[in-house]
C-alpha cells in the first residue's frame, strides 16, 4: 500500500512539475510569437460552478468547462488531457502558456493555473561504465550490470529474469537527474584517506583542494600520515599500505593501499556524462577531500577536527575552510560507543547546517559502529541488489536508511562478483601510480564492497536535494530521505533468509530481510527524495513583534523563491487556537494574513502553498500571545493607607512637577532667544 | 613548520624522577634512544594519545600541555587541536603510569570536562 501511495505521489508530482525550476531542463520561451499555442494545467476550486455534474462524458464536460472558462477571459479555449476530476489541460492560441496561466489564475473559480511546459529527459549518462562494465576475463572486467545501483529499479514484483542491468535496491539516481544534476553551490566533504587528484574522471572541475588533517603519531613521527608531515593543505592520498614491519607497532594488518578516499569521493563527484569511466550521484556538486585516515586508519581527534573544518567551523592552527560543506561523508568507523568528542563535533556540524552521513560498519550484523551510532549522524546500512541486508553490514536502531553496498551473489574464489559498486581507484599497491594508466576503476574482481559505498550514495542524494532546495536543514534532509524511502522487500533473498533481528555484540548476522528497526526507514530512492524537496517550501514569518491579545497579529509567507518560481495559491488555517480564541480576520488565500487573538496563550497557524509547478508544501508556526498590559491605575487623590501605592503616587507627582518646571524654563529661554533675534539687524527669518 | 612551533616537551613540576628523566631524555634525543630508565624509554617510544575537553577553551598549545602535565604528573606534549575546547595530547607514560595519569586528569573536573583515549577509526570496507 505504501509503495502504491509513494508511486502515485511521485507520478502525480511528475506530471505536474514543469521544468521551469529545474536547471538542466529546457524552458519554453515566455514571449508569444504569432501562432503560439498555450498549454495550461487548470485546477478548479471544489465549489466551482464549472464543475457542475452533467449527463455528459468526461471529455465533453471538460470541453464545456474549457469553453466556459474561455468565455470568461475572452480567449477561445480547447480542452486537453484530463488529469483529475477538477483539473485538466486547456489549450489557447496567440499567447504564451505563462500568459494564459496568469489570466486563468485570476479567475475566481480557478484554484491554480500553471503553464504545462515541456520536460526534456536528461539523457542517460554516456559514461562508458554506466551501462555495463568491460568484458569479463578470468581476472578482470565487469560488472555486466554496470552501475546498476544508480538506475531505476525494476517494477515492484517483477521477475528477476526481467531486471536486466538493474535491481530492486537501485536508488534511481537516473530519474533524480531529470530534476537536477547538482549545484556547484553545494559542497560535499569526504572525510577519508585523501584523493588521487590526477584521476581522469576527477577532472570535471568540481573537486576542491580540501585539507590534510592527519597529525603526527608522536614528535616527528608520521607513520599514520605517511606523507612525512603534519596537517597541511595537501589532501592527496600517498597510500595507506601497511608493511609487515609496521603492522605490529600500529596494531593492524599488513595490507596494500586501498585508495579508499578516491573510491568514496568518486561515487559522489566523479565527472559524469563526459564519455569516460563512471557516473556519480552528485554529478556537478562540488566535492572536497578531507584527509583524516592513513595507515591503520586515523585518530578520533583528527577525524573530529575534519568534521568541524569541513562544516566551516574554526579549528585552531588550521586555515578556515573557505567552502563549508553542506554534506559530510564518513565511510569509516570503529568502536561502537559514541564518545563525547563525536557528540560535540557532530552536534556542532549539524548546527552549522551540515548533513553528516556515516556508514554503519562491516562487522557482519553487529551493532552500528561509531560515529554512525552518534546522535545527529545519518547512519547508512548496506543492501544486496535484491534489497535485503548484505551479510557484512552492521545494523541497529540508529540506522536512518539503507542503500546498496555491493554484493557478489555466492560466487567462489576467483569468480566475477556480480553486483559490486563501481568507482574510481588507483592501480598502485603501495605508492600511487601517477601516470595516466594508474587511474583505474573497481570492477568484478577488484570489487568495492562495504557500507563505505552505501554512505556516499546517500550523501550524493542529500547533495542533490540541497541543490534544488538549499534552505533545507539537516533534519529536514534526513526526514525527507526517510519519508521517500521504498519499503524493504520480504522475499527475493537467498533461500532460507530470515528477518533481521536486533543486533548483539559479537553475534554475527549474515543476509537477512531488513526491518525498520534494523536497517532504517527503507531503501534509498534518490528520485523520490529529490522530488519531495524540489518545489517551493512553505515558510511563515511573524510580522508582529509582540503578539498581544486583542490586537491584530500579522503573518506573511516567507518562502525562498528562485527566478523561475512563484507561488500560485496560499491557504492559511488556524490549526489550534488554544486559549487564544484566534481567528483569521483577513482573506485566507493571500500571501499575508491577519489573525486576531482575544486572549493570552498560543495558537498554531498553518500555511499551505502551491507553487507554479503544482508542488504543494505545508508548514506550521506556533505563535505565543501575551496578555495586554494592565491599564494604568488612576492616580490616587490621597496616599493609600498602606503606604506602598502612596509612595508611587508621590513619585509621579514629583515627576509631573519637574516636567512643568522644565517646560516653563524652556519657554522662558525661547522667549529670550526670540527677543534677542528680533533685536539683531539684518535678520529676515 | 607548525610542528616545530608546537611540539615541545613539558617538564612536570610535580612528578616522579622517572618521568623527569624520560622527559629530559626525550627532549635531548628527539624520542630516539633513551637508555634509562626502562619504563620511561618504552613510554617515549609510544606515547599514549588522549583527547581532553577543556572547561575553558584555549588555543595556547604550550599552556594546555603544561597544565596537563602538571595535573597528570607525567610528561605531556601537544599533539593537535580539534577545536578550541578539544585537544589531543601525548602522555609520555607506560602501563599503570598512564592509567594513573588519566585518572588524575579526569579527577580535575574544573579543568577538564572530559578525557578520552584518542582512539582510531578505519575505512568501512
Amino acid at each position: 500500500m505504501r509503495r502504491v501511495l509513494i508511486c502515485a505521489a511521485v507520478a502525480a508530482a511528475t506530471w505536474a512539475a514543469p521544468p521551469g525550476l529545474q536547471a538542466p531542463l529546457a524552458q519554453t520561451p515566455a514571449a508569444a510569437a504569432p501562432g503560439t499555442v498555450a498549454r495550461v494545467i487548470v485546477k478548479f476550486k471544489p465549489g466551482s460552478a464549472l464543475l457542475r455534474k452533467q449527463t455528459l462524458s468526461v471529455t465533453s464536460q471538460q470541453t464545456q468547462q474549457a469553453a466556459a472558462l474561455g468565455q470568461r477571459v475572452g480567449i477561445a479555449l480547447e480542452a486537453g488531457r484530463g488529469l483529475s476530476d477538477r483539473s485538466h489541460v486547456v489549450i489557447g492560441r496567440g499567447l504564451s502558456s505563462k500568459q494564459l496561466a496568469a489570466r486563468l489564475a485570476a479567475e475566481s473559480d480557478v484554484e491554480y493555473a500553471v503553464a504545462d511546459e515541456r520536460k526534456h529527459i536528461v539523457a542517460v549518462p554516456n559514461d562508458t561504465l554506466y551501462a555495463t562494465g568491460p568484458a569479463v576475463t578470468a581476472t578482470n572486467g565487469g560488472p555486466v550490470v554496470g552501475q546498476w545501483y544508480l538506475k531505476p529499479p525494476p517494477p515492484a514484483g517483477s521477475a528477476s529474469a526481467a531486471w536486466g542491468a538493474t535491481a530492486p535496491a537501485a536508488i534511481n539516481a537516473e530519474q533524480a537527474w531529470n530534476i537536477t544534476t547538482g549545484s556547484a553551490s553545494v559542497v560535499v566533504a569526504v572525510l577519508d584517506t585523501g584523493l588521487r587528484f590526477e584521476h581522469a574522471d576527477l577532472q570535471g572541475g568540481n573537486v576542491l583542494p580540501g585539507y590534510d588533517m592527519v597529525s603526527a603519531d608522536s614528535s616527528g613521527v608520521f607513520t599514520t600520515a605517511n606523507d612525512g608531515n603534519d596537517r597541511d593543505g595537501d589532501a592527496s592520498d600517498p597510500g595507506d599500505f601497511v608493511t609487515a614491519a609496521e603492522a605490529g607497532p600500529l596494531g593492524c594488518s599488513q595490507t596494500n593501499s586501498s585508495w579508499h578516499g578516491t573510491q568514496t569521493l568518486g561515487l559522489i563527484g566523479a565527472a559524469t556524462n563526459n564519455g569516460v569511466g563512471m557516473a556519480s550521484v552528485g554529478r556537478t556538486v562540488r566535492v572536497m577531500p578531507v584527509r583524516v585516515l592513513g595507515k591503520c586508519g586515523g585518530y578520533d581527534s583528527d577525524i573530529q577536527a575534519g568534521i568541524l573544518w569541513a562544516a566551516g567551523i574554526h579549528v585552531p592552527n588550521v586555515p578556515d575552510n573557505p567552502t563549508p560543506a553542506r554534506v559530510i561523508n564518513m565511510s569509516l568507523g570503529g568502536d561502537v560507543a559514541c564518545t563525547q568528542g563525536y557528540i560535540d563535533t557532530i552536534g556542532q556540524a549539524v548546527a552549522a547546517g551540515a548533513v553528516v552521513v556515516a556508514s554503519a560498519g562491516n562487522s557482519t550484523g553487529h551493532p552500528v559502529s561509531s560515529p554512525a551510532s552518534c546522535p545527529g549522524a545519518l547512519a547508512v546500512a548496506a543492501l544486496r541488489h535484491v534489497g535485503d541486508k548484505v551479510g557484512f553490514s552492521d545494523i541497529g536502531p540508529q540506522i536512518a536508511i539503507a542503500a546498496p553496498g555491493g554484493n557478489c551473489v555466492n560466487t567462489n574464489a576467483g569468480e566475477a562478483c556480480l553486483y559490486p559498486i563501481v568507482t574510481t581507484t588507483n592501480k598502485g599497491t603501495s605508492t600511487p601510480v601517477t601516470t595516466p594508466d594508474g587511474a583505474r576503476y573497481t570492477d568484478s574482481f577488484d570489487a568495492s564492497l562495504g557500507t563505505s559505498f552505501s554512505a556516499p550514495l546517500v550523501a550524493g542524494t542529500a547533495a542533490l536535494m540541497l541543490s534544488v532546495n538549499p534552505s533545507l536543514t539537516p533534519a529536514q534532509v534526513k526526514a525527507k530521505l526517510q519519508a521517500t524511502a521504498r519499503p524493504f522487500p520480504t522475499t527475493g533473498g537467498t533461500a532460507g533468509t530470515q528477518t533481521c533481528a536486533a543486533p548483539a555484540a559479537g553475534v554475527d548476522q549474515l543476509e537477512c530481510y531488513c526491518t525498520t528497526s534494523t536497517c532504517g526507514a527503507g531503501m534509498l530512492d534518490a528520485h523520490a527524495a529529490v522530488l519531495s524537496v524540489s518545489g517551493v517550501q512553505a515558510a511563515i514569518s511573524l510580522q508582529t513583534t509582540t503578539p498581544t491579545a486583542g490586537e491584530a497579529v500579522s503573518l506573511t509567507s516567507a518562502s525562498t523563491l528562485t527566478a523561475a518560481q512563484s507561488i500560485a495559491t496560499y491557504d492559511w488555517t488556524i490549526l489550534n487556537a488554544g486559549t487564544t480564541g484566534a481567528t483569521i480576520t483577513s482573506a485566507a488565500n493571500a500571501d499575508s494574513v491577519v489573525v486576531s487573538p482575544i486572549a493570552a496563550g498560543s495558537f498554531v497557524i498553518q500555511l499551505t502553498t502551491t507553487d507554479n509547478s503544482g508542488f504543494v508544501s505545508t508548514t506550521t508556526l506556533s505563535v505565543a500571545v501575551i496578555a495586554p498590559p494592565a491599564p494604568p491605575a488612576p492616580a490616587p487623590s490621597a496616599p493609600a493607607p498602606s503606604g506602598g501605592g502612596g509612595a508611587l503616587g508621590v513619585g509621579w507627582l514629583l515627576l509631573l512637577l519637574a516636567a512643568v518646571f522644565s517646560l516653563a524654563l524652556v519657554s522662558a529661554r525661547e522667549r529670550a532667544a526670540l527677543s534677542a533675534a528680533a533685536a539683531r539687524p539684518g535678520r529676515t527669518d | 613548520m607548525r610542528r616545530v612551533l608546537n611540539w615541545f616537551m613539558v617538564f612536570p613540576t610535580t612528578t616522579s624522577g622517572v618521568a623527569s628523566a624520560a622527559a629530559a631524555c626525550v627532549l635531548a634525543s628527539g624520542l630516539a634512544a633513551c637508555a634509562a630508565p626502562r619504563e620511561a624509554a618504552s613510554a617515549a617510544a609510544a606515547p599514549l594519545r588522549v583527547m581532553v575537553k577543556l572547561a575553558r577553551g584555549s588555543e595556547d598549545a604550550n599552556a594546555i600541555a603544561a597544565e596537563a602535565s602538571r595535573v597528570a604528573g607525567v610528561a605531556v606534549s601537544y599533539a593537535a587541536a580539534t577545536s578550541p575546547t578539544w585537544h589531543a595530547l601525548f602522555l609520555h607514560c607506560a602501563g599503570s603510569q598512564c592509567d594513573a595519569a588519566i585518572a588524575r586528569l579526569r579527577a580535575a573536573g574544573s579543568t577538564y570536562q572530559a578525557v578520552e583515549i584518542d582512539g582510531r577509526k578505519t575505512p568501512a570496507s
